[in-house]
């Protein structure tokens, strides 16, 4: 007779008998006991489970709440006591709040953190003696020490906190006069015990102050600190080039030994009478003659003399050398190199730091070998540096790629300059050789592998045939 | 005639190509469906003139664009124009007769719309134009003495990059320091696969000394 459906509300036999004024009078009074034993979900009430159709809840969890917070102790007393600093010298009291039952566990707390620097103390005598000063009266040198006594050594605070009617101190001569007061009462104490004489040494020296060091180290720092961006940026752009110049040198410095030893054995060679080959009168061999078609040096700076080791003086070098004469042998890939002077020089004078550190290396007096690289025919035309990278196999290009990528190398180098195309170059054939070496060595390991299951599978020796023929690499 | 080649020397020239772009805002951005007024350039780095040794640059347009043959014969060799969408331009250089040399061309993509975001994490602001820039150089093999001697004239026969970023010359990135930065990349990366190279390498030992026992 209930209506009773999941999205309705439940009707009582009463509701139904109103609506269709049908009069069931003995019916209601059982149903209603029925309805009232009925409903007694547990969890929610009684209310709530006719709202939702008396049907259970799809995901319906007893509510577990938490058990009520008991306390089972008593709480603590605690007691707003008196105590004594004992780091203080006035005796002050004050009062802190403590537990009772934490008896007092002796000196307050923070005491030991009072940590007091011992300053040295004088005698008037030992002023007398050994501390006396045209500038500096007795009285200021007091005053001074009790600052130093009480700001603890800071001298910051001390140079700030400082007035003495009469005089102007800066932080430096502060520290002066309680550096050097300091190093003469070493001096006088140490003298009269028995004291190592190394150690008493070290400390006095520790005592040293030189004032006019300190103002100009206080001068740098703050210069230092001041550097504007772009001067931080100059800076950065001239450590470069000095690392780079100073690779050059390096280079240069293992060119010129290899071109000497080469020379060397050259000259043994055109001696020789065995030696095969065209006339040498095409050939400079002697380092002493210039001849053209050299590329001049930017901004026209001259060379000057190659030195060498074993005290050769060699004209300014310009050195054609015909590789197809040449013994296999000593064929070594000379490069052209370019350092320009003039400008490194007008840099310098524009940063004052880098200056002494720049000049104690030797590269600014580098002599210049311009020998014309000669180990590949110069086609005469033009092109463009990055146009001529070796192109790729078009298989091999993505996955070329996608190893430059896990380099953070872009596909085409920013600046296609020598240096960086002929890496770039390098690279990549690096990588492809990496590639098919990873392909071989992938496919080796899957022929072991067969031949592995193979043998396990028969116990017999793999059979002659196509598979010795794959493993046979 | 002065057509002989100056045997076994090198010339070598700097430049840098690409475009600017910024986008047209206010009124003219309703008139027209441009959206962007951009300029394709060569030039020299350090700003230097390039004129005396290269003659003329064309730049090969769109086809939609009137005279999509655009040739600039004197400096600056750009090309100025309003559109809405990114092309290739072919840029054919060609060099003075003395050099006796054919031209050469280059590729570049017009770049009219910026990357996701300027570096910093935000957004790229409106005003701020797109550029994009490469660096190239252009080398000559050999090159002939009468070209050798404009070269020589001009101080140019060989090149110096800028050190730093020099601040009057917006977005000119190509100096000795990047040059630096990309040699290091370049050089860890190298390490990098060379060691590759050889974990590989033993790889291969190690397998080829396992299949001999089961031979």
């Amino acid at each position: 007779m209930e209506a009773v459906t999941p999205f309705q509300h439940a009707m009582s036999g009463s509701d139904i008998r109103d609506i269709l004024q049908i009069g069931k009078p003995t019916e209601p009074a059982p149903r209603k006991l029925k309805q009232a034993v009925e409903k007694k979900p547990e969890g929610i009430s009684r209310e709530l489970y006719s709202l939702i159709g008396g049907a259970p809840p799809i995901a319906f969890i007893k509510p577990n709440y938490k058990a009520k917070l008991s306390f089972q102790q008593k709480a603590t007393p605690w007691e707003f006591r008196q105590f004594t600093n004992p780091a203080r010298t006035d005796g002050l009291v004050l009062r802190h709040w403590v537990k009772t039952n934490d008896d007092n566990d002796g000196d307050y707390y923070f005491a030991k953190f009072n940590k007091v620097i011992n300053v040295t103390d004088y005698t008037n005598e030992e002023y007398e003696k050994h501390l006396n000063d045209p500038n500096w009266t007795k009285e200021e040198t007091d005053y001074l020490f009790a600052l130093c006594r009480n700001y603890d050594l800071r001298f910051v605070v001390i140079a700030d906190r400082y007035e003495y009617p009469g005089a102007t101190r800066s932080m430096e001569d502060l520290k002066e006069r309680y550096y050097g007061v300091n190093q003469a009462l070493l001096r006088e104490r140490a003298a009269s015990s028995t004291d190592n004489n190394q150690e008493r040494q070290t400390l006095i020296q520790q005592f040293s102050f030189d004032k006019n060091k300190e103002i100009e180290r206080k001068k740098a720092l703050e210069i230092l600190f001041t550097r504007t961006p772009e001067q931080i940026e100059e800076e950065e752009a001239l450590f470069v080039e000095a690392r780079r110049l100073e690779q050059n040198d390096m280079k240069l410095a293992k060119e010129r030994e290899q071109l000497l030893k080469f020379l060397q054995t050259y000259d043994i060679q055109q001696t020789l009478p065995s030696t095969p080959g065209p006339p040498s009168a095409g050939i400079p061999a002697q380092p002493g003659l210039a001849t053209p078609g050299g590329i001049g040096i930017a901004g026209g700076s001259g060379t000057s003399p190659v030195h060498d080791k074993v005290n050769h003086q060699y004209k300014p070098v310009r050195i054609k050398l015909p590789w197809n004469h040449l013994p296999i042998h000593s064929q070594y890939s000379l490069k052209r190199r370019r350092v320009n002077q003039k400008w490194i020089q007008r840099r310098f004078d524009a940063c004052q730091m880098l200056r002494s550190a720049l000049r104690s290396t030797k590269f600014t007096k580098t002599c210049l070998v311009e020998i014309i690289e000669k180990k590949e025919k110069l086609t005469p035309g033009v092109y463009v540096r990055s146009q001529k990278i070796p192109p790729i196999k078009p298989n091999m290009i993505q996955k070329v790629g996608k190893v430059m990528d896990e380099l953070g190398i872009p596909i085409r180098p920013i600046m296609p300059t020598v240096q960086v195309c002929s890496k770039f170059e390098q690279l990549q054939t690096a990588i492809i050789t990496l590639l098919d070496l990873k392909r071989q060595v992938d496919r080796q390991e899957t022929d072991l592998k067969v031949k592995k299951t193979q043998k396990s599978k028969d116990g017999t020796p793999t059979p002659q045939g196509p598979q010795e023929g794959i493993a046979n690499r | 005639m002065s057509n002989k080649r100056m045997k076994g020397t090198v010339a070598t020239r700097a430049l840098y190509y690409g475009n600017t772009a910024y986008p047209i805002l206010g009124k003219k951005a309703n008139d027209s469906d441009h959206t962007h007024k951009w300029t394709v350039l060569v030039r020299g780095v350090n700003n230097e003139d390039i004129s005396f040794w290269i003659k003329k640059v064309s730049f090969r347009l769109h086809e939609t664009y009137p005279n999509p043959q655009r040739t600039i014969e004197q400096p600056p060799f750009e090309v100025s124009e309003t559109g809405w969408g990114e092309f290739e331009i072919a840029i054919k250089i060609y060099f003075h007769a003395a050099s006796g040399e054919k031209p050469v061309t280059l590729y570049h993509h017009l770049r009219l719309h910026p990357y996701e975001d300027d570096g910093t994490g935000q957004p790229w602001p409106k005003e701020k134009p797109v550029t994009s820039f490469n660096y190239d150089e252009v080398v000559f093999n050999e090159p002939t003495e009468a070209f050798y001697q404009v070269l020589a004239e001009n101080n140019a026969l060989t090149f110096q990059l800028p050190t730093k970023k020099s601040t009057k010359e917006p977005a000119v990135p190509f100096t000795t320091m990047v040059e630096q930065e990309e040699l290091d990349r370049l050089d860890k990366a190298l390490r990098e696969v060379n060691r590759q190279v050889q974990r590989e390498r033993q790889r291969a030992e190690a397998i080829t000394e396992e299949s001999a026992m089961y031979k």
